[in-house]
């Protein structure tokens, strides 16, 4: 039978197809489980959820946090995801409502409604079995938890969360004592949860501060105070109890808690001293005075300070205190104008000094940016331009298949514009390349992926490229999604010196991803090509393998090109950074290794040792050897290019890897057939 | 054109050598050699992998992981291999390959990439670096050597001041294993010592507070203690020895410990620090000490300004800079020196390798990896070049099949579809 024929073994062929293909799902699906938040439903009966307006006020307010200044609604989204892997929570009111929490009204329970807010499940734990040794309960091994089941746990004086944080200190004196390599995995997971219930502890008491219900005690008891300050103050409208009314006379408090200490003044003392303690932790949002400083304050570093300035200040310095003592106080009835009010006053008057400090200048674009969410919204597009494409597998280029093929380039073309235009706008955010860590480089990668299979189907004229484009785009952009929610870092922060660079990133790293793109394309067309030849579902196997054949050389040539001019490049950028060329450091020999598999490629067919199966062959492997250069060297976490270590990754790895293993396996009995049929 | 049967020998060889055979399976090796030595990183640390997979030294190796397990054949060492793909590029992409202006582009990259490998292979054969650390306002003249500890002997004249000093260099100690000894003489010195015991990675412990575990001789209540290798950071490992000086008629002057010991600093950190010991002979003094290598440079430094700047409210660094001169004899050249800007002279770079955050009162200290390179730039030249070359071959294969492409198009019948 000829190769044009290809209908023998015809329901072998779409039952192995099929067969391999699911295993496929299955393969991708189980590496996978991990990263996809589970949904559920919290009852709250309490609830009542913050209006738009003050999400949206909210969002604005700068505070410093990764280096640079940026919206409280950034800050939030990374703090939510750092504790919860996810950026909603859905609860139930008594009402029967439901209510999707975001990440700033998240933050806004956690800060003003702490009591509600110790209700939400705000912790994921892959092995809960940690907390087993600390009485807390969980349904499931991998489950969501709140404050609450860990703070309502156990003996008032014996809490759970009292004794995770004592073992997580244990285990960090084992590690300063022994090193990391004597950490069981348990122990490891305790340490670091520890650490993320003990930050949240602070971020849901850093404005203890300004709550104003501090114990009572009658400044005129207190032998060392000036009386008529806090008469003055008294005059004022302060009130003694609230923090602020006692900044000014700070200092005869410490002097008469020293000299002539009572029992009211020392319950006052240690709750003052608990709540200034908390208030080192939260959002850092108080701006220096000084122009000179750069470094902002949290509340209770600038207390230390404003302590360490004397009273010279104190009105300047007292205003943000008083600020967020309305605040607090008008948080009590979150739907009230009053709240609304005074957090437009506290984000006016924080803009206000960061903008005459030049500082906060993209804030107002950064909540545009996570507004828009432009890559979910390409990745919606996407789908559509795939849906649309499949319609031109079956009605050609005439008639019926024309409207689908404008209908499907449209798509397409929006789609790719849309990603394009998130790209550029985390451009304009950062003022850099967007390939500084390996989260920007997903899209970019993808991108380029859209873009060149975009080129090869106008070189090619088959639309069946546009197709797998529409198709690489949805798991580019999925992925983008997701490794956001695990990795939980915000990769608009400013880089570390040796990085920031933009010369160096624009040439060498661009030129790297478009490499990876390259290879990848390269990939997809060859499992695409093994899978429909397998069904064999293809009307003209002759000129589709031809075509696919070439296409896939061309692209590994152009993967070639880049790949081996961005790893040149990169040992140039070393060579002037740290002194050598070529180090055999981890993220190198990744790229070298693309380079190195292209060229085997390349000189095993101009020698005849491969044939068209055998480059689709080593172009599915090579899609491996790019994952591992891109993804796989970041897992072993040692070499110089430290930024673009990854951890827990090892779920989505083993899964591509046995997905592209099955991939193989499809190609080679495809091959297989093919021979015995001719 | 003469057929395969009349070739001479040197013909033949020409001909494997030049093959793609030769070609494709050392491109298999270095792959597999790549992949290897990468992934054992993880267990074995960077310079520990170099050494293994990419020295010189290393004629074949075992790829292993952490407790042994991946036994396969011996994979020839990746330098060899380079060595082998050369000369195949040379004979076969170079010598032997189809000239035209179509085959310009490949032939100009192969070119490019063998230019490449021989600035690697220079770049390992002759590449000198060292650390040199300046604190602000001082000058400095010399850097040490990366990983390479040498045993300096000197004399002490009647002001305390060290004379030149006698040097068994680091190649020879590098070599030398623990069981086995090392006796040096030297013209200027009036006695012979003799290395043994030698670690790689050890501390000069106190067999009082330590008691040796593993009977191991005490000098004057101390002993070499062998450490863990820390594969991750290998300047943190420091070797040790037993020296024992005897004078010419074979008599015992002293038995002396090299190495390091830890000291622990008042915030409780342990820092390694040179034992630099002494003993006397003939009334002179003498002083030996197992330290880094002493690089003497042909310029000073002057350090006139550190700066160094963390993004605010973070350990992340945002700037570095150094400012200063270097004074070559009669010459002064000003420089500033911050990340991927380094400063170079005279076929030295200067690159900002360190530096030491001033603590209050303290003056700020730089450290500068100098390195002198005789093929530092040629890899620039390299890739412009192979850029060049792979940019015109693949676009006029692109071209080719443009035209081939629309040709097909205009006279075959509608394009398959699956």
């Amino acid at each position: 039978m000829s190769e044009n024929n290809p209908v023998q073994f015809r329901g072998l062929r779409l039952t192995l197809a099929i067969l391999f293909a699911v295993l496929t799902v299955i393969i991708l699906l189980y590496g996978i489980r991990g990263l996809v938040p589970e949904k559920e439903m919290t009852q709250i009966d309490d609830y009542t959820p913050w209006s738009e307006e003050v999400i949206e006020v909210a969002k604005k307010i700068p505070v410093q946090d990764g280096g640079r200044v940026k919206p409280l609604g950034t800050y939030a989204r990374f703090k939510l995801l750092t504790y919860r892997g996810d950026l909603k929570i859905k609860v139930r009111d008594k009402n029967g409502n439901k209510h999707n929490i975001g990440p700033t009204a998240w933050l806004l329970d956690v800060l003003f409604r702490p009591d509600l807010a110790d209700q939400l499940p705000t912790f994921r734990l892959d092995d809960t079995d940690i907390l087993k040794p600390f009485g807390v309960k969980t349904k499931k091994r991998r489950d969501r938890i709140s404050f609450n089941d860990l703070d309502k746990t156990g003996d008032v004086d014996n809490r759970a969360l009292d004794q995770l944080i004592d073992r997580g200190r244990e285990i960090l004196e084992k590690r300063e004592e022994k090193g990391e390599k004597s950490l069981t995995k348990k122990e490891l997971q305790t340490s670091r949860f520890a650490q993320l219930a003990l930050s949240f502890t602070g971020i849901r008491d850093s404005l203890d501060i300004v709550r104003r219900d501090l114990p009572p005690l009658d400044p005129s008891s207190l032998p060392h105070v000036n009386p008529s300050i806090a008469q003055l103050m008294l005059d004022q409208g302060a009130n003694p109890s609230s923090f602020s009314f006692w900044i000014p006379i700070m200092e005869g408090l410490g002097r008469s808690l020293s000299e002539s200490p009572t029992p009211e003044l020392n319950t006052f003392a240690r709750e003052l001293d608990r709540r200034l303690n908390f208030a080192q932790f939260g959002p850092i949002w108080i701006p220096p005075q000084s122009e000179k400083q750069e470094e902002w304050n949290h509340l209770g570093k600038s207390v230390d300070k404003i302590l360490a300035d004397g009273i010279g200040g104190l009105a300047e310095n007292t205003k943000e205190y008083r600020q967020l003592e309305n605040l607090v106080a008008s948080a009590q009835n979150p739907d009230s104008p009053r709240f609304l009010d005074d957090l437009k006053k506290w984000q006016e008057s924080i803009s206000q000094i960061a903008k005459g400090r030049n500082e906060g200048a993209k804030i107002e674009t950064e909540i545009v940016y996570y507004n828009i969410d432009y890559f979910m919204k390409a990745l919606g597009v996407f789908v559509l331009a795939f849906l649309v494409s499949i319609g031109t597998w079956f009605y050609g280029s005439k008639g019926g298949g024309k409207s689908f093929s404008i209908a499907t380039i449209a798509a397409y073309s929006i789609a790719t514009f849309i990603l394009a235009a998130g790209i550029v706008h985390r451009i304009i955010i950062t003022g850099r390349p967007p390939v500084s860590n390996l989260y920007d480089t997903i899209p970019v990668i993808t991108f380029f992926a859209v873009l060149l299979l975009l080129l090869t189907d106008l070189i090619t004229k088959k639309k069946l490229f546009l197709s797998l484009g529409a198709a690489l785009g949805v798991i580019g952009l999925f992925f983008t999604f997701r490794f956001e929610l695990g990795d939980a870092k915000d990769n608009m922060d400013p880089l570390r010196a040796v990085l920031d660079s933009n010369y160096w990133l624009a040439t060498h790293v661009i030129t790297i991803v478009i490499g990876y793109s390259g290879g990848l394309v390269a990939c997809f067309l060859s499992i695409l090509y093994s899978y429909l030849s397998l069904a064999g579902v293809v009307s003209d196997p002759k000129n589709f393998k031809k075509t696919m054949t070439r296409a896939v050389y061309g692209i590994l040539c152009f993967t070639l090109l880049f790949s081996l001019v961005g790893t040149i490049l990169g040992g140039i950028w070393a060579n002037d950074s740290w002194g050598r060329f070529w180090g055999w450091d981890p993220k190198e020999n990744g790229a070298l290794l693309i380079v190195l598999w292209c060229l085997i490629i390349l000189h095993a067919r101009l020698a005849g040792w491969l044939k068209s199966w055998g480059i689709h062959l080593m172009s599915i492997f090579g899609g491996g050897v790019v994952i591992f250069s891109w993804f796989g060297v970041n897992m072993l976490e040692v070499g110089l290019h430290s930024y673009g270590f990854t951890e827990g990754s090892d779920g989505p790895m083993w899964a591509i890897g046995g997905a592209l293993a099955v991939a193989l396996a499809s190609a080679a009995t495809a091959w297989i057939l093919e021979k015995v049929s001719t | 054109m003469s057929s395969r049967k009349n070739l001479t020998l040197g013909q033949k060889i020409f001909r494997i050598l030049s093959g793609y055979e030769i070609a494709i399976i050392c491109l298999i090796l270095l792959f597999l050699l790549t992949f290897f030595g990468t992934i054992e990183q993880k267990w074995f640390g960077l310079w520990g992998t170099i050494d293994k997979y990419f020295d010189l030294k290393s004629i074949f190796v075992i790829p292993t992981n952490s407790v042994g397990k991946w036994i396969f054949i011996p994979l020839p060492g990746a330098y060899w291999v380079i060595v082998l793909l050369s000369i195949n590029m040379l004979f076969g992409g170079i010598i032997r390959a189809r000239k035209g202006w179509r085959k310009i582009g490949v032939l100009i990259s192969h070119f490019a990439i063998l230019f490449m490998l021989i600035a690697g292979a220079v770049s390992s054969l002759y590449k000198e670096e060292g650390h040199m650390t300046v604190t602000e306002g001082r000058t400095s003249d010399f850097a040490v050597k990366l990983f390479k500890h040498n045993i300096e002997i000197f004399a002490f004249d009647e002001n305390g001041d060290r004379q030149k000093p006698a040097i068994i260099p680091a190649k020879e100690l590098k070599s030398l294993g623990p069981k086995e000894s090392l006796t040096a003489t030297f013209e200027n010195l009036p006695f012979s010592i003799t290395i043994e015991g030698n670690q790689p990675h050890c501390i000069i412990a106190s067999s009082k507070n330590q008691p040796p575990k593993y009977n191991e001789p005490v000098v004057d209540g101390f002993y070499i203690q062998k450490t863990e290798k820390d594969v991750k950071t290998e300047e943190f490992n420091h070797p040790g020895c037993y020296a024992t000086v005897k004078d010419s008629e074979g008599n015992l002057i002293q038995k002396l410990i090299l190495g390091h010991y830890h000291v622990r600093t008042e915030k409780g950190h342990i820092l390694p620090v040179v034992a630099r010991v002494s003993f006397t002979h003939k009334g002179v003094r003498y002083g030996l000490s197992y330290d880094l290598a002493v690089w003497p440079m042909p310029f000073s430094v002057e350090l006139h300004k550190a700066i160094g700047e963390n993004h605010p409210n973070t350990n992340i660094p945002r700037w570095f800079e150094s400012q200063i001169t270097k004074v070559d004899g009669s010459e002064r050249e000003d420089h500033q020196i911050f990340m991927n800007n380094p400063a170079r002279h005279g076929g030295y770079t200067l690159y900002q390798a360190g530096f030491t955050k001033a603590v209050k009162g303290a003056p700020q200290k730089s450290t500068f990896a100098i390195v002198n390179n005789p093929s530092d730039r040629w890899p620039e030249i390299a890739l412009w070049v192979s850029f060049a070359g792979l940019t015109f071959h693949f676009i006029l294969s692109l071209v080719r099949f443009i035209n081939r492409s629309s040709k097909n198009h205009k006279t075959n019948t509608p394009p398959p579809t699956p």
